[in-house]
């Protein structure tokens, strides 16, 4: 375990001095203040029209849409993030260094994935954003907490995609096309079956809005809490299983 | 003549004793890559305190049997024996024993030839309160104390290859792999490098590979020559060698090519 905590110190570092990194990072943060600051300002106009002085309802017009846009932002941000983490490493032939320690793949495909989830948890702080309503408004704090634990969990999701993406090929571009892809493809499996009227298939359980939906909307079911569980776990056992599979082919 | 001197060693059973068996030991490794057999039951020792230099020309199997040896590239056959055991049956213990420079190093350009290090150093296992002392003892015997805050990819190449062998040796390693180190470095910097390998002799085995005759005397106790991917010659060197060697490894290529056609 200490190995994967030294990749992912590392990978950290790596992320840190990069200027991509801080570019994307500073572009989320603007989007979501703009979209934050949009929202709240048409709730304001709201509120003085109707007359509601103790502002009920921002949690549900304010805070929940605007972290609900960061969960849309994650989708595409986090596949350019995660892309080089492997992809980049083969491309600059420096990935043998980790192949060639005394590290197993696990731990290597772990340690990668803290590292950019390290990094995502930071974006996610700008789910703190609403807080600042605190005190003015009547906050629901329970669903702000559902909302967080959900961008907690569909980031670590994301996260480990992005990173078997990055352990597929050696070229970034392509490794972040490819999560962007499986991302596209858990977001939309079940609509087919949902304009059937169907919501309570497999393939529904499949897509990523069936378990996002509940948690945002501040219900918290075990059954979302494993899906997004699953889904970060199996995407971390398929990237300890491509590097394997980098030893035994070229 | 050349095939049977080069048999030397085949059908040795694996020593189990770590104290009694060398340093490194494969036995019999093959490995094909894109339906081609780059490395063909490939047998070699390398004692404790010994240089061997793996020669051949461009495409010979050099680099694939170094990268089987670090552990990089799995074998289709045979064993690779670190100390008498199987580098492929506990591999992240048997990789500690390993440090290994491929012919690119495999260094990130956006960090500092320190912090890049420290990171080697604690990949390898080494304990955070040793690990000061490790990097500070390479970046001395590497030469690299006027460059070590520097980051790495504003370093010129004979500094990032020493770089290179830095990190290669923080962790102490019984055997030292090193695929081409000279490679693209000047006349000064190879002689410098041929002088640290030379002093590698003292704490570890060496095995390295070159195209470079002179180069193979100049740092090698023994050299071992690959063509396409099979052992043609084994045997010590001594000084003064270069000219027999150049003839050597002509013939060894002529031969096979005359074979082929």
């Amino acid at each position: 375990m200490s190995a994967a905590l030294v990749i992912a110190a590392h990978e950290w570092r790596r992320l840190r001095v990069q200027a991509w990194s801080w570019l994307l990072l500073a572009g989320v943060i603007g989007l979501l203040a703009w979209i934050f600051l949009g929202r709240l300002d048409s709730f304001l106009r709201v509120q003085e029209s109707t007359g509601n002085a103790a502002h009920v309802g921002a949690t549900a017009q304010v805070a929940a849409p605007a972290l609900g846009w960061l969960a849309i932002v994650l989708i595409v941000l986090v596949p350019l993030l995660g892309s080089r983490s492997i992809a980049g490493e083969r491309r600059a032939h420096s990935l043998s260094l980790l192949l060639a320690a005394g590290v197993g793949d696990g731990a290597i495909a772990v340690g990668k994935w803290l590292g950019l989830y390290a990094w995502l948890l930071l974006i996610a702080l700008t789910a703190l954003l609403p807080l600042s309503l605190y005190g003015s408004t009547e906050l629901d704090l329970g669903r702000l907490a559902a909302n967080g634990l959900a961008l907690v969990l569909h980031a670590a999701a994301l996260a480990a995609i992005a990173l078997y993406a990055s352990s597929v090929t050696a070229q970034p571009v392509l490794a972040a096309a490819l999560a962007l892809l499986i991302n596209i493809v858990f977001c939309v499996v079940d609509l087919g079956a949902r304009a059937a009227g169907v919501s309570n298939s497999l393939i529904n359980w499949l897509a990523l809005p069936t378990h996002f939906g509940p948690l945002s909307e501040g219900v918290v079911a075990s059954v979302d809490l494993v899906w997004f569980v699953l889904v970060t776990a199996v995407f971390l056992a398929l990237t300890a299983r491509q590097l394997a599979s980098l030893r035994s082919a070229d | 003549m050349l095939v049977a001197r080069a048999a030397r060693g085949h059908n040795r059973a694996p020593v189990a004793d770590p104290v009694s068996a060398p340093a490194l030991r494969t036995d019999r490794i093959s490995r094909t890559l894109a339906g081609h057999r780059v490395v063909d039951a490939l047998s070699l020792d390398v004692a404790r305190g010994e240089v061997l230099g793996l020669l051949g020309v461009n495409g010979a199997g050099k680099s694939t049997t170094l990268r089987m040896i670090a552990g990089v590239l799995a074998p289709d056959a045979g064993q690779v024996l670190l100390g008498g055991q199987d580098l492929y049956e506990a591999p992240e213990l048997a990789r500690r024993g390993i440090g290994y420079l491929p012919e690119r190093a495999p260094l990130h350009a956006e960090l500092a030839v320190d912090e890049c290090l420290t990171f080697c150093a604690r990949l390898h296992g080494l304990p955070r309160r040793d690990t000061v002392a490790a990097v500070g003892r390479e970046i001395e015997r590497c030469d690299l104390g006027e460059v070590r805050r520097r980051l790495i990819g504003q370093l010129s190449k004979g500094f990032q290859q020493r770089v290179g062998i830095a990190q290669a040796l923080l962790h102490a390693p019984t055997l030292v792999v090193l695929d081409e180190p000279a490679s693209g470095l000047d006349p000064v910097q190879s002689l410098r490098m041929r002088e640290l390998i030379r002093a590698l002799r003292a704490d570890h085995a060496v095995i390295l590979s070159t195209h470079l005759l002179a180069e193979a005397e100049a740092c090698c106790d023994r050299i071992a020559i690959l063509h396409r991917g099979v052992l043609r010659h084994d045997a010590a060197v001594t000084a003064g060698e270069t000219a027999r060697l150049e003839q050597l490894f002509l013939r060894i290529a002529a031969d096979l090519d005359s074979a082929a056609a």
